[in-house]
C-alpha cells in the first residue's frame, strides 16, 4: 500500500548558520521537511547533527540564516539517559513530563501500552529499567502531547538489536499514522533502510561540495559521505543513482 | 515528658523546626536532583557575610543573611548558567568569600553583644514570637511556590533541554530555584546554624531515596523524615542536654542508616 503524503512543507531550513566563536559548526544548511516524511539525518561524529538540532528545538541562536515550522505540534526524544540517577523517579512520572498538562494515570497507561510496556510499569523506577525499556519510555514522554513532528535525536546508541527493530517498526507505524519524523543517527544502515529520505552533514562536506541527500536504500551514497573508519559498520550494497531527492543539505565555501 | 510540650520555647522551636523541615525537604529534592546540594553550604557561608554586616551596623542580622543568600545565589546562577564555569570552583570561591567577609565584618564590630557563633550552629531555642510569624510566611510561600510550579520544576531539574523546549522562561524556574534555596537558608541559620544547613536540604532526600520508587513518593517521605529528625533533635536536645543543631542533623543522619538498613535487608 503506498503511503499518503501531504506535501505541505512542514520545516523549512534556510541557509543556516551556527558558529562558536571563531569555530564553523554548521555552515549554511538548507532544507525542507514535508508533512509527513520520515527523514534521517546522518553523518559522523563531530559532524554537527545535535548542533542542528539544539537549533531548531530552540536551543542555540543560529549566527545566520534561519528555519521555520509550519503549523505543528513538536516534540522530541533526547538520547538515552539523560536522566539523573539521584532521586527516584518512576515511569509515569517521567512520561508526564511531556505535557505540562496533568495527565491522568490512564491516558499514561495507553500511551505506554502504544510502546509496549504494559500497565506494570507505571509505578516501577526508571532508574531500574533496561535500555531499550528506557528509550520506550522516553518515546511514550514525546508522544504525551500528540505530537505531528518528533525529532529522535540518536535515541538507539546502546539499546540492543532486537529492540531497535521493534522501536523501528513503532516509527513506521506512527509515520504512517501521518506523525512527521526526523531521526537523527550514525547508524547508517538501519537508518537507510528504515527512512523515506536521508539527509547527511559531513565533514568532508567542508571540503568538497556534494549534494548530499539520497533516497531510501541508497547505501553506498550514504558510505560515500559517512566514512568506514567512523567508529561505525556499515553494510554496502550496489547502490543506484539517487530516485528522488526531498531536500538536500548543502555546504558552501 | 508532658512537661516538655508545655514549654513556649519549645512549642515555638518544634513549629519552627517542622516548618523549616517541610520546606528544605521538599525543595532539597530539586536541589539534589540539579546536583546543586553543595549550594546550600555556598549559600551559608554567603548568608554569613549578611549576618556580619547585620552585627556590624547593628540592625537584625536576619535580613541582611537572607539578602545575602539570595545574593550569593543569584550571582552563583548567572556565573554557571552556560556550563562554562565548573560550579563547585564557583560555589567555593563563594563560599570562601562569604566568610572571610563575615569574619571581617565580626570582626569590626566584635563589641556586638550578638556572637556570630549563635548563627553558625544555629539557636532554636531562642526563637522569638515575631521571627515564628516570619518564618512560617516564608515558609508556607516557598512550599505554595514549589507545589505550584511542580511540574515545571520537575522538568528543568530533570531534562533541562525539554525544559527549554516546553517551555518558554525555563531560565526563571533554574534561577527560581537558587533563590529559593538562598531563602531556605538564610531560614535556617536559626534553626540548624550555617555550617549544619546542607542536612536539612540533603539528608532527609536521601534517606528517602532508600525506600521510595517515584520522585513524589521520595518528596513525602523526606519531609516525613525531616520533621522527625527535627523533632528527635530538639527533644535529644532538650532532654540529654546537648545543641539541638547537633540533635537534629545526627537525627538524621541515624535516619539515613535505618533507611539503608531497610533497604539492605527487603532487597
Amino acid at each position: 500500500m503506498t503511503k499518503h503524503k501531504n506535501q505541505n512543507v512542514i520545516l523549512n531550513v534556510n541557509n543556516l548558520c551556527v558558529k562558536f566563536g571563531a569555530e564553523v559548526v554548521l555552515d549554511q544548511i538548507s532544507f525542507e521537511v514535508h508533512r509527513g516524511d520520515f527523514v534521517g539525518l546522518i553523518g559522523p561524529n563531530g559532524a554537527g547533527k545535535s548542533t542542528l538540532v539544539k537549533t531548531l528545538l530552540g536551543l542555540i541562536a543560529p549566527t545566520a540564516g534561519d528555519y521555520d515550522f509550519g503549523q505543528v505540534c513538536m516534540s522530541y526524544v533526547p538520547q538515552q539517559y539523560v536522566l539523573p540517577v539521584v532521586v527516584p523517579i518512576s515511569v509515569a512520572e517521567v512520561v508526564s513530563m511531556g505535557s505540562l498538562k496533568k495527565i491522568s494515570k490512564n491516558s499514561v497507561s495507553e500511551i505506554l501500552a502504544r510502546v509496549g510496556l504494559d500497565s506494570s510499569f507505571l509505578t516501577k523506577n526508571y532508574h531500574n529499567l533496561s535500555g531499550g525499556q528506557k528509550q520506550r519510555v522516553m518515546i511514550a514522554r514525546a508522544l504525551v502531547i500528540k505530537p505531528d513532528f518528533i525529532f529522535f535525536d540518536e535515541p538507539l546508541s546502546g539499546v540492543d538489536i532486537k529492540t531497535k527493530m521493534h522501536i523501528y517498526d513503532f516509527l513506521k507505524e506512527l509515520n504512517k499514522e501521518g506523525v512527521t519524523i526526523f531521526f537523527i543517527s550514525h547508524d547508517v544502515d538501519h537508518v537507510v533502510d528504515v527512512c523515506d529520505h536521508v539527509l547527511c552533514l559531513d565533514r568532508s562536506l567542508h571540503r568538497g561540495c556534494h549534494p548530499v541527500s539520497f533516497a531510501q536504500g541508497n547505501r553506498d551514497v550514504a558510505h560515500e559521505v559517512v566514512p568506514k573508519n567512523d567508529a561505525m559498520t556499515c553494510l554496502v550494497s550496489s547502490g543506484s543513482t539517487p530516485q528522488k531527492v526531498v531536500g538536500s543539505i548543502h555546504h558552501h565555501h | 515528658m508532658i512537661e516538655f510540650f508545655t514549654f513556649e520555647f519549645i512549642q515555638r522551636a518544634l513549629w519552627v523546626g517542622a516548618i523549616t523541615a517541610v520546606a528544605a525537604a521538599l525543595l532539597g529534592n530539586f536541589i539534589v536532583v540539579a546536583r546543586q546540594a553543595m549550594m546550600s553550604d555556598m549559600l551559608a557561608h554567603a548568608a554569613l557575610a549578611g549576618v556580619g554586616v547585620g552585627l556590624l551596623i547593628g540592625t537584625a542580622p536576619f535580613y541582611w543573611a537572607g539578602i545575602a543568600a539570595i545574593g550569593a545565589s543569584v550571582l552563583l546562577w548567572f556565573l554557571t548558567r552556560d556550563g562554562k564555569r565548573p560550579p563547585e570552583a564557583i560555589a567555593m570561591l563563594l563560599l570562601t568569600g562569604g566568610l572571610a567577609l563575615a569574619l571581617l565584618f565580626a570582626h569590626i564590630a566584635r563589641d556586638n553583644p550578638t556572637s556570630l557563633e549563635s548563627f553558625l550552629f544555629g539557636s532554636l531555642l531562642t526563637i522569638t514570637e515575631a521571627e515564628v510569624i516570619i518564618f512560617t510566611l516564608l515558609c508556607a510561600i516557598l512550599v505554595a511556590v514549589l507545589l505550584y510550579f511542580w511540574r515545571r520544576f520537575l522538568i528543568v531539574v530533570f531534562d533541562a533541554q525539554l525544559a527549554h523546549v516546553q517551555f518558554r522562561y525555563a531560565w526563571m524556574y533554574e534561577l527560581l530555584l537558587f533563590v529559593m534555596t538562598g531563602l531556605i537558608v538564610a531560614i535556617a541559620l536559626k534553626v540548624v546554624g550555617g555550617l549544619l544547613i546542607g542536612a536539612l536540604l540533603v539528608i532527609p532526600v536521601v534517606a528517602a531515596q532508600n525506600i521510595s520508587y517515584s520522585f513524589k513518593i521520595n518528596a513525602l517521605l523526606s519531609v516525613v523524615i525531616g520533621v522527625i529528625g527535627v523533632f528527635s533533635g530538639i527533644a535529644t536536645s532538650f532532654f540529654l542536654d546537648v545543641p539541638t543543631s547537633s540533635g537534629i542533623v545526627l537525627s538524621l543522619i541515624g535516619l539515613f542508616v535505618l533507611t539503608l538498613l531497610y533497604k539492605n535487608i527487603t532487597r
